[in-house]
Protein backbone atom coordinates (compact mmCIF):
# COMPACT_ATOMS: atom_id res chain seq x y z
CA UNK A 1 0.00 0.00 0.00
CA UNK A 2 2.66 2.44 1.08
CA UNK A 3 4.96 1.30 -1.72
CA UNK A 4 2.29 2.21 -4.23
CA UNK A 5 2.28 5.76 -2.93
CA UNK A 6 5.95 5.96 -3.78
CA UNK A 7 5.82 4.29 -7.19
CA UNK A 8 2.82 6.26 -8.45
CA UNK A 9 4.59 9.54 -7.74
CA UNK A 10 6.26 11.07 -10.83
CA UNK A 11 9.48 11.22 -8.83
CA UNK A 12 9.80 7.42 -9.08
CA UNK A 13 9.97 6.94 -12.86
CA UNK A 14 11.94 10.14 -13.33
CA UNK A 15 14.61 9.24 -10.79
CA UNK A 16 14.83 5.59 -11.83
CA UNK A 17 15.44 6.53 -15.49
CA UNK A 18 18.21 8.99 -14.70
CA UNK A 19 19.85 6.73 -12.10
CA UNK A 20 19.97 3.66 -14.35
CA UNK A 21 21.23 5.57 -17.39
CA UNK A 22 23.93 7.27 -15.33
CA UNK A 23 24.94 3.94 -13.80
CA UNK A 24 25.59 2.35 -17.20
CA UNK A 25 27.30 5.41 -18.59
CA UNK A 26 29.62 5.34 -15.59
CA UNK A 27 30.24 1.59 -15.89
CA UNK A 28 30.85 1.64 -19.64
CA UNK A 29 32.97 4.77 -19.76
CA UNK A 30 36.09 2.65 -19.41
CA UNK A 31 34.96 -0.16 -21.66
CA UNK A 32 36.76 -0.09 -25.00
CA UNK A 33 33.86 -1.52 -26.98
CA UNK A 34 31.15 0.92 -27.97
CA UNK A 35 28.85 -2.08 -28.31
CA UNK A 36 28.23 -1.92 -24.59
CA UNK A 37 25.69 0.77 -25.26
CA UNK A 38 24.01 2.21 -22.19
CA UNK A 39 20.65 2.49 -23.99
CA UNK A 40 19.94 -1.22 -24.39
CA UNK A 41 21.35 -2.14 -20.98
CA UNK A 42 19.26 0.57 -19.31
CA UNK A 43 16.14 -0.57 -21.16
CA UNK A 44 16.60 -4.19 -20.15
CA UNK A 45 17.47 -3.30 -16.55
CA UNK A 46 14.45 -1.07 -16.00
CA UNK A 47 12.11 -3.60 -17.63
CA UNK A 48 13.55 -6.38 -15.48
CA UNK A 49 13.24 -4.25 -12.36
CA UNK A 50 9.61 -3.33 -13.05
CA UNK A 51 8.67 -6.92 -13.91
CA UNK A 52 10.39 -8.41 -10.86
CA UNK A 53 8.83 -5.90 -8.48
CA UNK A 54 5.46 -6.03 -10.24
CA UNK A 55 5.36 -2.25 -10.63
CA UNK A 56 3.14 -1.50 -13.65
CA UNK A 57 4.53 0.46 -16.59
CA UNK A 58 1.90 3.16 -16.01
CA UNK A 59 3.45 3.99 -12.62
CA UNK A 60 6.88 4.25 -14.20
CA UNK A 61 5.46 6.28 -17.07
CA UNK A 62 4.04 8.94 -14.71
CA UNK A 63 7.53 10.28 -14.07
CA UNK A 64 9.32 9.07 -17.17
CA UNK A 65 6.93 10.95 -19.45
CA UNK A 66 8.42 14.20 -18.17
CA UNK A 67 11.64 13.11 -19.88
CA UNK A 68 9.84 12.01 -23.06
CA UNK A 69 8.47 15.51 -23.41
CA UNK A 70 11.95 16.78 -24.30
CA UNK A 71 12.18 14.55 -27.39
CA UNK A 72 10.43 17.14 -29.59
CA UNK A 73 12.75 20.03 -28.64
CA UNK A 74 15.74 17.66 -28.98
CA UNK A 75 14.79 16.87 -32.58
CA UNK A 76 14.59 20.64 -33.24
CA UNK A 77 18.02 21.02 -31.62
CA UNK A 78 19.52 18.62 -34.19
CA UNK A 79 19.44 21.64 -36.55
CA UNK A 80 22.56 22.93 -34.75
CA UNK A 81 24.99 20.08 -35.63
CA UNK A 82 23.41 20.01 -39.07
CA UNK A 83 24.14 23.72 -39.51
CA UNK A 84 27.70 23.29 -38.30
CA UNK A 85 28.40 20.59 -40.92
CA UNK A 86 26.79 22.63 -43.68
CA UNK A 87 29.89 24.49 -44.86
CA UNK A 88 32.07 21.39 -44.83
CA UNK A 89 29.61 19.56 -47.02
CA UNK A 90 29.00 22.19 -49.69
CA UNK A 91 31.84 20.95 -51.90
CA UNK A 92 30.45 17.41 -51.87
CA UNK A 93 26.76 18.33 -51.83
CA UNK A 94 25.74 16.10 -54.75
CA UNK A 95 27.39 12.82 -53.64
CA UNK A 96 26.26 13.44 -50.05
CA UNK A 97 22.61 14.14 -50.84
CA UNK A 98 22.39 11.41 -53.48
CA UNK A 99 24.05 8.85 -51.20
CA UNK A 100 21.78 9.61 -48.26
CA UNK A 101 18.63 9.74 -50.42
CA UNK A 102 19.33 6.36 -52.02
CA UNK A 103 20.22 4.93 -48.61
CA UNK A 104 16.99 6.19 -47.05
CA UNK A 105 14.85 4.83 -49.90
CA UNK A 106 16.64 1.46 -49.73
CA UNK A 107 16.30 1.41 -45.94
CA UNK A 108 12.54 2.02 -45.88
CA UNK A 109 11.76 -0.11 -48.96
CA UNK A 110 13.82 -3.09 -47.84
CA UNK A 111 12.29 -2.87 -44.37
CA UNK A 112 8.79 -2.91 -45.83
CA UNK A 113 9.37 -5.51 -48.58
CA UNK A 114 11.29 -7.98 -46.39
CA UNK A 115 8.65 -7.68 -43.67
CA UNK A 116 5.94 -8.36 -46.24
CA UNK A 117 7.92 -11.34 -47.52
CA UNK A 118 7.91 -12.82 -44.02
CA UNK A 119 4.19 -12.07 -43.72
CA UNK A 120 4.52 -9.77 -40.73
CA UNK A 121 1.64 -7.62 -39.47
CA UNK A 122 1.15 -4.01 -40.56
CA UNK A 123 2.12 -2.81 -37.08
CA UNK A 124 5.50 -4.55 -37.29
CA UNK A 125 6.07 -3.34 -40.86
CA UNK A 126 5.58 0.34 -40.05
CA UNK A 127 7.63 -0.07 -36.87
CA UNK A 128 10.48 -1.53 -38.96
CA UNK A 129 10.31 0.89 -41.91
CA UNK A 130 11.84 4.04 -40.27
CA UNK A 131 14.64 2.24 -38.35
CA UNK A 132 17.33 3.99 -40.43
CA UNK A 133 16.45 7.32 -38.81
CA UNK A 134 17.70 8.22 -35.35
CA UNK A 135 15.43 6.91 -32.53
CA UNK A 136 13.85 10.24 -31.64
CA UNK A 137 12.59 10.76 -35.20
CA UNK A 138 11.84 7.15 -36.17
CA UNK A 139 9.70 6.64 -33.04
CA UNK A 140 7.50 9.55 -34.08
CA UNK A 141 7.27 8.33 -37.67
CA UNK A 142 6.36 4.83 -36.58
CA UNK A 143 3.60 6.06 -34.26
CA UNK A 144 2.15 8.36 -36.92
CA UNK A 145 1.66 5.28 -39.15
CA UNK A 146 0.17 3.18 -36.36
CA UNK A 147 3.41 1.47 -35.35
CA UNK A 148 4.78 0.63 -31.90
CA UNK A 149 7.44 3.13 -30.74
CA UNK A 150 9.09 0.63 -28.39
CA UNK A 151 9.49 -1.90 -31.25
CA UNK A 152 11.01 0.84 -33.39
CA UNK A 153 13.51 1.75 -30.66
CA UNK A 154 14.53 -1.91 -30.55
CA UNK A 155 14.99 -2.11 -34.33
CA UNK A 156 16.91 1.17 -34.38
CA UNK A 157 19.30 -0.26 -31.79
CA UNK A 158 19.77 -3.50 -33.73
CA UNK A 159 20.61 -1.41 -36.82
CA UNK A 160 23.07 0.70 -34.82
CA UNK A 161 24.85 -2.23 -33.22
CA UNK A 162 25.01 -4.27 -36.41
CA UNK A 163 26.16 -1.31 -38.51
CA UNK A 164 28.88 -0.59 -35.96
CA UNK A 165 30.06 -4.20 -36.08
CA UNK A 166 30.20 -4.79 -39.84
CA UNK A 167 31.23 -1.39 -41.25
CA UNK A 168 34.98 -2.03 -41.49
CA UNK A 169 34.57 -5.45 -43.14
CA UNK A 170 31.79 -4.19 -45.41
CA UNK A 171 33.84 -1.25 -46.65
CA UNK A 172 36.79 -3.58 -47.41
CA UNK A 173 34.54 -5.89 -49.42
CA UNK A 174 32.86 -3.04 -51.29
CA UNK A 175 36.19 -1.22 -51.79
CA UNK A 176 34.87 1.97 -50.18
CA UNK A 177 37.87 4.20 -49.63
CA UNK A 178 36.46 7.74 -49.74
CA UNK A 179 36.03 9.25 -46.24
CA UNK A 180 32.85 11.01 -47.39
CA UNK A 181 31.30 7.74 -48.57
CA UNK A 182 32.32 5.91 -45.38
CA UNK A 183 30.69 8.57 -43.18
CA UNK A 184 27.54 8.76 -45.29
CA UNK A 185 27.09 4.98 -45.28
CA UNK A 186 27.48 4.72 -41.52
CA UNK A 187 25.32 7.72 -40.61
CA UNK A 188 22.51 6.73 -42.97
CA UNK A 189 22.31 3.10 -41.81
CA UNK A 190 23.48 3.08 -38.19
CA UNK A 191 22.89 6.64 -36.86
CA UNK A 192 24.54 7.42 -33.49
CA UNK A 193 26.51 4.18 -33.06
CA UNK A 194 27.51 4.34 -36.71
CA UNK A 195 28.81 7.85 -36.14
CA UNK A 196 30.91 6.60 -33.26
CA UNK A 197 32.50 4.06 -35.62
CA UNK A 198 32.93 6.77 -38.26
CA UNK A 199 34.73 8.99 -35.72
CA UNK A 200 37.07 6.09 -35.00
CA UNK A 201 37.88 5.98 -38.73
CA UNK A 202 38.64 9.70 -38.95
CA UNK A 203 37.46 13.25 -38.46
CA UNK A 204 35.94 13.70 -41.92
CA UNK A 205 34.16 10.34 -41.69
CA UNK A 206 32.69 11.41 -38.34
CA UNK A 207 31.54 14.80 -39.58
CA UNK A 208 29.88 13.24 -42.64
CA UNK A 209 28.20 10.62 -40.51
CA UNK A 210 26.71 13.13 -38.08
CA UNK A 211 25.52 15.21 -41.03
CA UNK A 212 23.93 12.06 -42.47
CA UNK A 213 21.98 11.46 -39.23
CA UNK A 214 20.17 14.78 -39.54
CA UNK A 215 19.63 14.62 -43.30
CA UNK A 216 18.50 10.99 -43.16
CA UNK A 217 16.05 11.93 -40.40
CA UNK A 218 14.47 14.61 -42.58
CA UNK A 219 14.46 12.41 -45.71
CA UNK A 220 12.97 9.46 -43.83
CA UNK A 221 10.22 11.80 -42.64
CA UNK A 222 9.49 12.71 -46.27
CA UNK A 223 9.88 9.28 -47.87
CA UNK A 224 8.23 7.09 -45.23
CA UNK A 225 4.59 8.20 -45.84
CA UNK A 226 5.19 8.15 -49.61
CA UNK A 227 6.64 4.63 -49.65
CA UNK A 228 4.05 3.31 -47.20
CA UNK A 229 1.26 4.38 -49.53
CA UNK A 230 3.23 3.30 -52.64
CA UNK A 231 3.54 -0.25 -51.29
CA UNK A 232 -0.11 -0.10 -50.27
CA UNK A 233 0.38 -0.85 -46.59
CA UNK B 1 19.92 32.87 -18.77
CA UNK B 2 21.52 32.69 -22.23
CA UNK B 3 20.86 28.96 -22.27
CA UNK B 4 17.22 29.60 -21.44
CA UNK B 5 16.94 32.02 -24.35
CA UNK B 6 18.26 29.36 -26.71
CA UNK B 7 15.83 26.86 -25.23
CA UNK B 8 12.95 29.27 -25.83
CA UNK B 9 13.92 29.66 -29.50
CA UNK B 10 14.02 25.86 -29.84
CA UNK B 11 10.59 25.58 -28.19
CA UNK B 12 9.15 28.28 -30.46
CA UNK B 13 10.46 26.45 -33.55
CA UNK B 14 8.87 23.25 -32.24
CA UNK B 15 5.61 25.17 -31.71
CA UNK B 16 5.72 26.67 -35.21
CA UNK B 17 6.36 23.21 -36.67
CA UNK B 18 3.43 21.70 -34.77
CA UNK B 19 1.07 24.48 -35.84
CA UNK B 20 2.09 24.16 -39.50
CA UNK B 21 1.53 20.40 -39.34
CA UNK B 22 -1.86 20.92 -37.70
CA UNK B 23 -2.91 23.37 -40.41
CA UNK B 24 -1.56 21.33 -43.33
CA UNK B 25 -2.46 17.87 -42.07
CA UNK B 26 0.86 16.46 -43.35
CA UNK B 27 1.71 13.03 -41.91
CA UNK B 28 5.05 14.15 -40.44
CA UNK B 29 6.11 15.10 -36.90
CA UNK B 30 6.03 18.83 -36.15
CA UNK B 31 9.43 18.60 -34.48
CA UNK B 32 11.17 17.62 -37.73
CA UNK B 33 9.58 20.64 -39.40
CA UNK B 34 10.72 22.69 -36.38
CA UNK B 35 14.25 21.46 -37.00
CA UNK B 36 14.09 22.69 -40.60
CA UNK B 37 12.72 26.05 -39.41
CA UNK B 38 15.63 26.44 -36.98
CA UNK B 39 18.08 25.39 -39.71
CA UNK B 40 16.70 28.08 -42.04
CA UNK B 41 16.87 30.67 -39.24
CA UNK B 42 20.52 29.76 -38.64
CA UNK B 43 21.43 29.77 -42.33
CA UNK B 44 19.80 33.17 -42.86
CA UNK B 45 21.52 34.49 -39.69
CA UNK B 46 18.19 35.42 -38.08
CA UNK B 47 19.31 33.29 -35.13
CA UNK B 48 22.93 33.24 -34.01
CA UNK B 49 24.64 29.92 -33.46
CA UNK B 50 25.95 31.15 -30.09
CA UNK B 51 22.40 31.76 -28.88
CA UNK B 52 21.04 28.26 -29.48
CA UNK B 53 24.16 26.12 -29.27
CA UNK B 54 24.42 25.76 -25.47
CA UNK B 55 20.78 24.69 -25.09
CA UNK B 56 20.93 22.46 -28.18
CA UNK B 57 24.10 20.69 -27.01
CA UNK B 58 22.54 20.04 -23.61
CA UNK B 59 19.39 18.53 -25.16
CA UNK B 60 21.39 16.38 -27.58
CA UNK B 61 23.70 15.18 -24.81
CA UNK B 62 20.62 13.96 -22.90
CA UNK B 63 18.91 12.41 -25.93
CA UNK B 64 19.21 8.80 -24.77
CA UNK B 65 17.51 9.75 -21.52
CA UNK B 66 14.52 11.12 -23.43
CA UNK B 67 14.19 7.98 -25.58
CA UNK B 68 14.51 5.50 -22.74
CA UNK B 69 10.92 5.75 -21.38
CA UNK B 70 9.49 4.72 -24.76
CA UNK B 71 12.03 1.93 -24.98
CA UNK B 72 10.94 0.57 -21.61
CA UNK B 73 7.40 0.35 -23.00
CA UNK B 74 8.73 -2.73 -24.81
CA UNK B 75 7.67 -4.66 -21.70
CA UNK B 76 4.10 -4.22 -22.91
CA UNK B 77 4.98 -5.35 -26.44
CA UNK B 78 6.83 -8.61 -25.76
CA UNK B 79 3.83 -10.62 -26.95
CA UNK B 80 4.06 -8.94 -30.36
CA UNK B 81 7.45 -10.59 -30.92
CA UNK B 82 6.11 -14.09 -30.30
CA UNK B 83 7.16 -16.32 -33.18
CA UNK B 84 8.78 -13.51 -35.20
CA UNK B 85 12.01 -12.83 -33.28
CA UNK B 86 14.23 -14.49 -35.89
CA UNK B 87 12.40 -12.87 -38.78
CA UNK B 88 12.67 -9.31 -37.45
CA UNK B 89 16.36 -9.83 -36.62
CA UNK B 90 17.09 -11.03 -40.16
CA UNK B 91 15.12 -8.13 -41.65
CA UNK B 92 16.76 -5.47 -39.48
CA UNK B 93 20.25 -6.81 -40.23
CA UNK B 94 19.71 -7.28 -43.98
CA UNK B 95 18.04 -3.91 -44.39
CA UNK B 96 20.85 -2.17 -42.47
CA UNK B 97 23.48 -3.84 -44.68
CA UNK B 98 21.66 -2.87 -47.88
CA UNK B 99 21.33 0.71 -46.63
CA UNK B 100 25.00 1.01 -45.73
CA UNK B 101 26.14 -0.55 -49.02
CA UNK B 102 23.86 1.50 -51.28
CA UNK B 103 24.48 4.87 -49.65
CA UNK B 104 28.27 4.48 -49.45
CA UNK B 105 28.57 3.08 -52.99
CA UNK B 106 26.48 5.92 -54.47
CA UNK B 107 28.39 8.56 -52.47
CA UNK B 108 31.77 7.12 -53.52
CA UNK B 109 30.81 6.73 -57.17
CA UNK B 110 29.53 10.30 -57.41
CA UNK B 111 32.34 11.90 -55.41
CA UNK B 112 34.99 10.27 -57.65
CA UNK B 113 33.13 11.49 -60.74
CA UNK B 114 32.85 15.00 -59.37
CA UNK B 115 36.50 15.06 -58.42
CA UNK B 116 37.45 13.93 -61.92
CA UNK B 117 35.34 16.66 -63.42
CA UNK B 118 36.91 19.27 -61.14
CA UNK B 119 40.33 17.93 -62.16
CA UNK B 120 39.43 18.21 -65.85
CA UNK B 121 38.49 21.83 -65.23
CA UNK B 122 41.96 22.59 -63.90
CA UNK B 123 43.73 20.92 -66.82
CA UNK B 124 41.60 21.46 -69.88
Amino acid sequence: MKLELITTSPLFGFTLTIAVMLFYQYIFRRAKSSLLNPMLFSMVSIIAFLMLTGIPYEHYRAGASILSFFLGPTIVALAVPLYKQFDKSKANAVPILAGISIGVIVSISSGILLSQLFGLSREVIVSMAPKGATSAISMNLSQLQGGDASMTVTFVNIAGIFGYMVAIKAYQLLKITSPVAKGIGLGTSAHALGTRRALEMGEEEGAMSSLAIGVAGVLTTIFMPLLVSLFGI
Amino acid sequence: MERLKGFLIILLCNFAGNILIMLSGLPVPGSVLGMLILLVLLLTKRVKLETVEPAASLLIAFMLLFILPDGVNLMNSFHKFEGIVNQVLVIAVLSTMLTMASSSLVAQFLSSRFKKRAGEGKHP
